[in-house]
């Protein structure tokens, strides 16, 4: 008997705090997915910003101003400027956060309308 | 002559992992996501800054007239600040400068420099200045 209480003294000496350990990784992972969608949000959003101004600007410089889905402006003196805007669904890696549209705009003076 | 403290075996400093989270992990894990989020911040806005700045330029060299300008640059500014959202327009001041190197401005070879500057009160970064610099076409 005296045995019995003496692995049962050890087993409690050992076991301390492992549920309050456990508990403390529900918010850990909550605050990492939390993170992980806010910087791939911002990640996505300068990407896709990068290759939209990029998109443009190789249309300003490309194409001639009858062709392309683009707004035209008049320039003051001549020339046009192309416009552009975008709306695009973020992916989304966690519920914790609504999911969000991110609008892009872009601008660039048309190339082919310069003389 | 024994320290008491470290006498003490690393077997009995017992911690709480709740406050050893609340006290270590948390403003680690928040500092590290404010840094990351400032650092694309100032990345977009540079981005914005240099571009726009790019446009006006382009739209200011390009004029037929010196006269003419300064009026094509603002419009193309005035484009830009027209597709933003209101609570950007309020938030954020635009400032534009031009630099020429000859004068009268739109002399051939000349250079030109557009500076944009973008203030944000609201922001952590609170301030993005993008420059740009073409020369003025020797056969215009």
């Amino acid at each position: 008997m005296k045995s019995y209480q003496w692995v049962v003294n050890r087993i409690r000496a050992q076991s301390e705090g492992n549920v309050e350990s456990s508990l403390t990784l529900l918010p850990m992972v909550g605050i990492f997915l939390l993170c992980l969608q806010l910087i791939f949000m911002q990640m996505s959003r300068s990407t896709q910003a990068y290759l939209f101004q990029g998109g443009i600007g190789t249309a300003a410089i490309k194409t001639s101003s009858t062709i392309g889905d683009f707004s035209r402006v008049k320039l003051i003196g001549g020339g046009i400027i192309i416009i552009a805007e975008q709306e695009t669904k973020q992916p989304a890696f966690s519920n914790f956060l609504n999911k969000s549209d991110s609008y892009s705009f872009g601008l660039a003076i048309d190339e082919s309308s310069i003389s | 002559m024994t320290n008491p403290v470290s006498a003490k075996s690393p077997s009995e400093s017992k911690g709480s992992a709740i406050s050893e989270f609340l006290i270590f992990t948390l403003p680690f894990v928040i500092v590290i996501l404010t840094l990351t989020l400032t650092v694309y911040q100032k990345s977009m806005a540079i981005n914005e800054a240099k571009n726009l700045s790019r446009q006006t330029l382009r739209a200011y060299i390009t004029s037929p007239s010196n006269e003419l300008a300064e009026a094509r640059a603002y419009q193309v500014l005035d484009l830009y600040l027209g597709n933003l959202s209101i609570s950007d327009a309020n938030s954020r001041r635009f400032k534009m400068y031009f630099e020429c190197s000859n004068n009268p401005c739109l002399t051939a070879g000349g250079s030109v420099t557009s500076r944009i500057e973008i203030s944000n009160q609201s922001a952590w970064v609170s301030k993005v200045i993008g420059s740009s610099t073409e020369y003025v076409d020797l056969w215009r």
